[in-house]
């Protein structure tokens, strides 16, 4: 058995063999590093902003108006002492959809022209809904949900955030409207992070406003998922490439190989020598290959560097690069099968 | 045919045939998708001429920069002010163009797919494209719960409708302006760009916006875009004005990001598989030994030999060559079905373009050549 691996190994096509493995691998290896350096900076970039501390409890994969929150208030001021529990409805200002959002808290309202409605019979109209609706201070509006109620504006606010299209009153007024006292999202600031998600039952969640690092890892998984699905593609080219490799071997090597089988060699056997032989190749082709393809790419970068004056350092993990021996070798594997196994080596 | 001789065995080429066709899709497949997304990308703000940008030249990308809300608004064309920007939705990136429907309809076409067109009066709903549509299962009616990226903002809009417009905007949201301020965390008196088009030329523009800002004008866009106050920082050179294509162009020539260079980087991976077309062609000579033999013996000589080989494999490398083609273009459907071709949240549109598909054959048809030229010698 060893000697006719030695012997297949000493062929002449082997380094050539050897060469087009290790510049297929190339291939992933060299757009896997450059897409690792691309990401790692799009993740450093992602780093510097450091996202604020404001969080919604809601209802587990549910919107702020359809949600329902159950839970203790005293539980949650354990955690932060910055909590606003929020009524969200729909209600009819004068034929025209508005959303009416009752805060527990209106005092923490900036931003107002006017006033923070402070009873149940008044109101803050957001800018932009107030000059869509041609609404000013001073004047009374009826809301119509569940119930209707009349309300004073005593306020216009300028937050730029979403408060600027809604109708802003105090909880017991959007409890009035809607006919029920439940509670649709809790805002909460600068919470203890680790203790607030063990007391959340399971049918609530916890949402942070701002998702810069999500944004971050599903960017450079899209980039990712790319790079693994193109890989297909390298992977079927290395499979063409290890069946020529095999068939060219026994083609070139039919006399050894008759007279293995003349000496009494199995079919197995010279099944086995094929497929040690394509393993062989695909093994060295690959750490070859994924040296020369992460150089390369480091070698132009500083060709690059020198030309551009800006640079990029590619690198690959080392499981990125275990990754592409494993599919080298399974692909070759695969490739050199069918003309291993026919009839006494003789393929085509 | 030079020789007629049919010596050479169907078999035997097929070896040959499957590497090229194998190779030729990995060149199909980087080169399409990079084209495709050089092409989404350079017409991401519009594929008409005669569509100019108003700009923040300091910005690094199309989506970070700001611009007054109200420049050009004394140009008397249309204009459309916009807020693009990243955002979080059903844990998914996505991009959301913040707009004036009325202007943003008269620079852009889309064909409503289900539901109704976004108006001036919708202050909390929005637009979903088709593609975002589909991949996120969002339907007409929906509530969607849009999560800020540059700002801590969270917005919820009520899908209005589904639209398409064969455009990278059939992967984003398009909602009222403010929307988009609210999620950029800016000051409505600012946009990330405005849009303009007209019987109106660049420097005309560019003329308005460095020598004379439109200061204190309180003519106002109806309902949402508030008048710039005079205090805005507007600077000469900070601001540019470009057509729609050539400043997204320029955006990618800033990342070395040049058609010829995709196209250079493309061919590379079909320089790095030629050794194993190499190694096909050797392997069909080696089977073909025999037959070569015999037909030298005859009187054959290498120069007719070879060319009445590359004769015959011409047609086979014309077929490899069409395979890998669509190979690759159904590999990239598939690809783009299962969600996996995207950048930056955008599907790349995928078009064959014929200087690609002939860029692969005269380089299959180079390596035959100097293969033939070494097998045979």
């Amino acid at each position: 058995m060893s000697l006719g691996y030695k012997m297949l190994l000493r062929k002449r096509g082997t380094g050539l063999s050897i060469l087009a493995i290790s510049l297929l691998v190339a291939i992933p290896a060299s757009m896997g590093s450059v897409v690792n350096y691309i990401n790692s900076q799009v993740e450093i970039l992602g780093g510097l902003v450091i996202p604020s501390k404001t969080y919604i409890i809601m209802s587990k994969n549910s919107t702020p108006s359809e949600s329902r929150v159950n839970i203790s208030l005293e539980k949650l001021r354990a955690v932060s002492n910055k909590i606003f529990p929020q009524k969200i409805i729909q209600a009819n200002l004068t034929g025209f959809k508005v959303r009416v959002r009752g805060i527990s808290n209106m005092s923490f309202l900036t931003g107002i022209k006017g006033r923070a409605a402070e009873n149940i019979d008044e109101a803050d109209v957001g800018k932009i809904l107030a000059k869509t609706l041609n609404i000013s201070i001073g004047e009374n509006i009826t809301l119509s949900a569940k119930k209707a109620l009349t309300v004073r504006v005593v306020g216009i606010i300028e937050s730029k955030t979403q408060l600027d299209a809604e109708i802003i009153v105090p909880l017991e007024t959007a409890w009035e409207l809607s006919g029920d006292r439940s509670i649709s999202l809790i805002l909460i600031e600068d919470p203890k992070d680790d203790k607030i998600r063990s007391i959340l039952p399971d049918n609530l969640e916890l949402v942070q406003a701002q998702c810069i690092r999500d944004f971050v890892q599903q960017t450079n998984l899209q980039t990712l998922s790319f790079l693994n699905a193109w890989s297909i593609a390298v992977y079927a080219a290395v499979s063409a490439a290890s069946y020529t490799i095999a068939t060219r071997l026994i083609t070139e090597s039919s006399y050894e190989l008759t007279m293995l089988s003349a000496l009494g060699a199995k079919k197995r056997l010279i099944f086995a020598l094929i497929l040690c032989y394509t393993t062989t190749v695909a093994l060295i082709g690959s750490i070859l290959g994924i040296s020369l393809g992460v150089a390369g790419a480091q070698i132009a970068s500083t060709l690059l560097r020198w030309i551009k004056n800006t640079g990029i350092s590619p690198f690959l993990d080392p499981l990125q690069a275990f990754q592409i021996l494993l599919l080298t070798l399974i692909s070759s594997v695969l490739g050199c099968i069918y003309p291993a196994l026919k009839p006494g080596g003789r393929c085509l | 045919m030079i020789l007629g001789f049919r010596y050479l065995r169907f078999k035997r080429i097929l070896a040959l045939f499957i590497v090229l066709s194998l190779s030729s899709m990995l060149f199909f497949t980087t080169a399409l998708s990079l084209m495709g997304f050089y092409r989404g990308f350079t017409y991401y703000l519009g594929e008409e001429k005669g569509v100019i940008v108003i700009y923040d030249i300091k910005s690094r990308t199309p989506f970070t920069g700001l611009v007054p809300a109200n420049l050009g608004d004394n140009l008397n064309i249309t204009r459309s002010p916009e807020v693009i920007v990243p955002c979080i939705l059903r844990n998914e990136s996505v991009f959301l163009r913040g707009v004036i429907p009325q202007n943003f309809l008269r620079i852009d076409r889309i064909k409503m797919e289900e539901g109704e067109i976004l108006g001036n009066d919708d202050l909390n709903s929005a637009i979903v494209g088709k593609n975002l549509a589909e991949r996120l299962h969002i339907r007409t009616g929906d509530k969607l719960l849009v999560l800020g990226v540059l700002a801590d903002r969270y917005v919820e809009l009520d899908v209005k409708g589904i639209f398409s417009s064969s455009s990278p905007m059939d992967d984003e949201i398009i909602a009222p302006l403010h929307v988009g301020q609210w999620l950029r965390g800016t000051d409505y008196n600012y946009v990330t760009l405005i849009r303009i088009k007209g019987e109106v030329n660049q420097s005309k523009i560019l003329e308005e916006l460095g020598i004379k800002p439109s200061e204190g004008k309180e003519k106002e866009e109806k309902g949402l875009s508030p008048s710039v106050p005079s205090s805005l920082p507007l600077k000469a050179g900070e601001i540019g004005a470009k057509e729609a294509y050539d400043l997204m162009r320029s955006y990618m020539e800033r990342y070395g990001l040049t058609r010829e260079s995709l196209l250079v980087l493309s061919s590379t991976v079909l320089l790095l598989s030629s050794i194993s077309i190499a190694v096909a062609f050797r392997t069909v000579v080696a089977q073909h030994r025999d037959e070569i033999e015999v037909i030298r013996s005859v009187g054959a000589s290498k120069r007719i030999l070879k060319a009445d080989i590359l004769v015959k494999l011409l047609p086979w490398a014309a077929a490899a060559s069409l395979t890998g083609l669509l190979l690759a273009v159904l590999t990239l459907n598939l690809i783009q079905r299962a969600g996996f071709l995207q950048v930056l949240s955008h599907s790349p549109p995928i078009s064959v373009d014929p200087l690609i598909f002939l860029l692969n054959f005269l380089f299959v048809l180079l390596l035959m050549l100097a293969s033939l030229r070494g097998d045979i010698n």
